[in-house]
């Protein structure tokens, strides 16, 4: 039968009704996915998608009453709007690819696939339909994760999964193929059935599904090349400091590493952990050096065995880029990380969680091991030294009559940075005030750093780092921002610190013409208890006055340290082995069930292990229930395979109402002794089970 | 040649199919269910595959939950596919003869020896058995512990005898990625008959006068219960094809006039192949077959004839149902 025969025979044969209901428990799912993608973050594609969906279930909805006017009005908006549905949605996606200037890309896709989704489901007739609409919506799904792998991201997919699940399972038993309502037995399913049929068929693969979670061989990185914005607006770190970033982070419990120290554990004041230097600066945004990011340069085995040295293991996070987080200031580390010309430390672009031994020297001074270790030393230091006095000129024209002025007050010609860095200090003590809601300042975006300085004075770290940099660099000191993270909670239950992302700092450095990089950490000066306590207990006590609320603060989170140990503990159970389970994990994971590697024996050890077991509890399940059945002999069902088992041509099968007894009486003489004992025993439990009869 | 291959594969299968199925009443059981996945199954397989490349690409750990989730899902509905035929008794009752070109059903009694509500359980005529008319099919839903009687409808199969379709029972519930099956065969394996079309002009008729003096030449081995020969005696043939007026033939009126006005002391009338006035067999059987019910419908006794007219049974001139049903089977099974 061709399908277009096929579909009329179904248009036909399918009540309209049904037709309508499928199309709303679609329209559910398709907005269960779209919530799980503005939970991410809105965009006028969702609100299209949910709009479509809305008027579609509402149209739906309409058609269902009994009243034949809403029935007409639904049927004719219903026409008409399926014929419009594919219009929209090629003008959705065509502006789409003018907003993004592209067809190529992550979000665009994205965008795309939930437009196509949302203006499907007007098309939703035939068993065709369902299946493409079940399979962009598995894709609109998978896409979630693009944007965000969390929990709560998890939770709404799953949710979305099953009511895709269940309109499929609802569709397929009413309109599917096959499925002809001529019987008067054809039951019109219960609201509830396929709901709970899908959560049925979830629980019967639930053991499948873990086994293969954890022993599907994982392939590590991208097997072709990644569009440029594949990596998304991951919370974290990054190459550039754009403005807000830190006060984003400040915001997220996310956690970004832990580590152990082997051997005593610094004090908060003291755990700065470098990531990306920046020092790059146009005007507006501040960025790493590529150039000096490619140098390399290695720390000699005498600093290495110096006192003082920490030696620990980190294992961070991953954030999709090329740069890592160490202790200030790192000497060596393993895994395939070196040092940048600016002792930051960078890796190959992080796709998996990474386990780090490193050493770092908390006391060091960069500047004097550099000049030592490179062996184009000179040429590298003119360059960074280059960089790191750059400064866009005509930008912020009152720090630079700032800087003048100090220069004037404390000598033309001192080379040592340490007045400076006093009275700029005592400068930011007297006025500043720290805040993560800070005012913007008015005038050019150009001028931002002399809006802060002079005008607003309330900022976060980024602002004081950015313009103390600045004020530097103007007095002619080479200073570049650091960005990392500060302090860290340490969980004495298992020895693990604990760094999130709103432990998220930007410092600065500045070059001492005979120690080296001084590590200068402006945010201390307008707020000090920030380098004490450390980022992670910011949210509550940003922007205001750090006494008082301490003690508060001191007493409750005593009071709750039991439960957010624990709560932490089970955190790093799901960061490890659910939402950045991969090749390293899972090769840590296969050799602590006792194998070398995550070979192609141990993986079919595993998937076939469980499958054995299983095959073995069902053929036990069944002899059980075998022996069950025989041993009461309870269900007619039992009496007929009896009566199948026994190889005479003249019998014949139970009729539907003859009894066992008649059939038994009617057959006697075909039987032989042995058949003829097992079923007057048969009969006899039979009797005795279903009506009681004393034998 | 290939048809003498398909015809041994045919057989071959048929052949392994009855050593797993017996005929008549019959439990499914895991040995006769069959499972495969059908194309929607494969197109899921497909999107998944082409998910998990995704997750490889862009390393989503939690995009590997996702996609083994719902690859879970649809291997649990492969299991739920068995389970809805799994414990259903099926028991094909005999099939009634019908005429060419009528609508004729197929009786099948289903019961549900299980305690799972069984939906959409498909019922259709197995395709090898009943070529170009698979797609006749009847849905039924289940509920846990009952017997229903369904029908199915049989295809409209010319004249003759046929043998008894194979009943194919199906299930693609809850997904439509699998599609489990099973079948059916007829314990009682006599063919169906299906009777000549009876919408046709009525063939002439002749008076059957019974005639003590004539000794039975020609039908020497049929008597009546008095053991008297019959013979016939020819008469007018009154009613031609295109003359024959249909409401005025209602309830074997035209029959009884010839019994009235040609021949009063006639016993039946004979119905002869022979005289039939259609061109083509069919046309002619068909023709018989009108008669016969004519008769029937009129309460006339009658006799059949056809061709060098041997058949003992129909020489005796009657119109019980035994005779009709009697005639009727030889017109079927006329060659």
């Amino acid at each position: 039968m061709s399908e277009f025969k096929q579909t009329l025979a179904l248009t036909a044969l399918t009540p309209l009704t049904t037709l309508l209901k499928a199309r709303l428990w679609m329209s559910a799912a398709v907005v269960s996915a779209l919530l799980a993608h503005a939970l991410q973050g809105l965009n006028w594609a969702i609100l299209a998608g949910l709009v479509s969906c809305a008027v579609c279930a509402g149209v739906q909805w309409m058609g269902l009453q009994a009243k034949p006017a809403a029935w007409f009005v639904a049927l004719r908006l219903s026409r008409s709007l399926r014929w419009l549905a594919p219009i929209a949605a090629a003008l959705a996606v065509g502006v789409l690819a003018w907003q993004y200037r592209s067809v190529f890309g992550r979000e665009v896709g994205i965008s795309s696939l939930t437009v196509l989704t949302a203006f499907k489901l007007w098309e939703y007739n035939k068993p065709r339909d369902a299946q493409i609409l079940a399979g962009l919506l598995f894709f609109l799904l998978l896409a979630v994760f693009l944007r965000e792998e969390s929990a709560l991201a998890l939770g709404c997919v799953l949710v979305s999964a099953v009511l895709t699940l269940s309109a499929w399972v609802y569709f397929n038993s009413q309109i599917g193929q096959g499925v002809q309502s001529m019987g008067a037995h054809s039951v019109a399913l219960p609201w509830h059935t396929p709901l709970r049929e899908t959560l049925r068929l979830a629980l019967y693969g639930l053991p499948l599904a873990i086994v293969l979670f954890f022993v599907f061989p994982r392939i590590a990185g991208p097997l072709w090349g990644l569009p440029q914005d594949a990596q998304g607006s991951r919370l974290g770190l990054s190459n550039t400091l754009e403005p807000g970033r830190f006060a984003k982070l400040a915001g997220s419990n996310e956690l970004a590493f832990r580590a152990q120290f082997k051997g005593a554990v610094p004090n908060n004041a003291q755990l700065y952990w470098r990531g990306p230097v920046l020092s790059d600066f146009d005007g507006l945004l501040w960025r790493v050096n590529p150039l000096l990011e490619k140098q390399r340069i290695v720390a000699s085995p005498a600093l290495l065995a110096s006192p003082g040295a920490l030696a620990y293991t980190l294992v961070a996070q991953p954030h999709r880029q090329t740069f890592r987080v160490l202790l200030d200031v790192p000497l060596q580390a393993d895994a395939g990380i070196a040092l940048s010309a600016q002792a930051s430390p960078v890796g190959e672009l992080m796709l998996e969680p990474e386990t780090i031994q490193a050493i770092s020297q908390p006391n060091l001074r960069w500047g004097v091991l550099r000049a030592e270790n490179t062996p184009n030393a000179v040429t590298l230091q003119r360059l960074a030294l280059q960089n790191e006095l750059d400064l866009p000129a005509g930008f912020n024209p009152r720090a630079f009559a700032f800087a003048a002025q100090l220069r004037q007050q404390i000598g033309v010609s001192e080379i040592d940075p340490t007045p400076f860095i006093n009275a700029i200090f005592s400068f930011y003590q007297a006025n500043f005030k720290y805040s993560l809601e800070p005012p913007t300042p008015k005038g050019r975006k150009q001028d931002a750093i002399d809006g802060f300085l002079f005008d607003t004075q309330i900022g976060y770290c980024e602002h004081f780092a950015a313009s103390f940099v600045v004020l530097m660099r103007a007095l002619d000191f080479p200073a570049r921002i650091v960005s990392g993270y500060q302090g860290g909670e340490l969980n004495p239950q298992d020895g693990w610190m604990v760094v999130s992302q709103n432990a998220a700092h930007a410092w600065a450095e500045v070059l001492h013409p005979t120690q080296g990089w001084l590590r200068i950490d402006p945010t201390a000066a307008a707020a000090p208890w920030r380098i004490e306590l450390g980022g992670s207990q910011l949210q509550s006590t940003a922007g205001q006055a750090p006494s008082g609320v301490q003690g508060l603060l001191k007493t409750t989170r005593e009071a709750f340290l039991p439960v957010q140990q624990w709560a932490q503990a089970t955190l790093r159970v799901w960061q490890d082995y659910g939402l950045n389970y991969g090749k390293n994990t899972q090769k840590t994971l296969f050799q602590s069930l006792g194998f070398d590697d995550v070979s192609a024996k141990a993986v079919a050890v595993l998937l076939g292990g469980p499958l054995a077991l299983w095959t073995l509890w069902m053929l036990f399940a069944h002899r059980q229930r075998a022996a069950r059945r025989s041993a009461h002999a309870l269900s007619l069902a039992s009496f007929d395979r009896l009566c199948m088992a026994i190889k005479q041509p003249a019998k014949q099968p139970r009729g539907l109402a003859q009894t066992p007894a008649a059939w038994f009486a009617a057959h006697r003489q075909f039987l032989s002794e042995s058949e003829q004992t097992r079923f007057a025993a048969w009969i006899k439990t039979y009797h005795a089970t279903h009506y009681s009869i004393a034998t | 040649m290939l048809g003498q291959i398909k015809h041994t594969w045919q057989a071959k299968q048929n052949a392994w199919l009855h050593k797993r199925i017996a005929p008549g009443a019959h439990l499914l059981g895991k040995r006769s269910i069959f499972i495969l996945p059908t194309r929607q199954g494969f197109y899921l397989a497909f999107f998944l595959l082409a998910m998990l490349v995704a997750c490889i690409n862009y390393t989503l750990s939690l995009g590997y939950m996702l996609t083994f989730f719902v690859f879970s899902v649809a291997m649990g509905a492969m299991h739920r596919s068995h389970q809805t035929l799994l414990g259903t008794r099926l028991e094909i009752l005999p099939c009634e003869p019908y005429f060419a070109g009528d609508n004729a059903v197929l009786k099948v009694v289903l019961s549900n020896t299980s305690r799972l509500h069984k939906h959409t359980v498909c019922l259709a005529l197995r395709p090898a058995s009943a070529p170009a008319h698979a797609a006749l099919s009847t849905t039924a839903s289940l509920a846990a512990q009952s017997a229903h009687t369904l029908e199915v409808r049989l295809p409209t199969l010319p004249r003759g005898l046929h043998p008894v379709p194979t009943l194919e029972i199906s299930s693609s519930y809850p997904l439509g990625l699998w599609r489990a099956w099973s079948y059916g065969f007829s314990q009682d394996q006599t063919p169906i008959a299906v009777y000549p079309n009876p919408h046709a002009p009525l063939p002439p008729m002749r008076a059957l006068v019974r005639d003590a003096s004539a000794t039975a030449q020609v039908l020497a081995n049929t008597r009546d219960t008095q053991g008297d020969a019959v013979s016939h005696i020819e008469t007018v043939e009154t009613a031609t094809g295109r003359s024959v007026y249909w409401p005025a033939l209602a309830k074997g009126q035209l029959a009884q006039r010839i019994l009235d006005n040609d021949a009063p002391t006639a016993q039946g009338v004979v119905l002869d192949l022979a005289h039939c006035t259609a061109a083509g067999m069919e046309e002619r059987l068909s023709q018989l077959c009108a008669a016969v019910l004519h008769c029937q419908a009129g309460n006339i006794p009658f006799v059949m004839q056809l061709g060098s007219s041997n058949e003992p049974a129909q020489a005796l001139a009657s119109c019980d149902a035994a005779h009709v049903t009697a005639c009727l089977h030889a017109l079927a099974a006329y060659e």
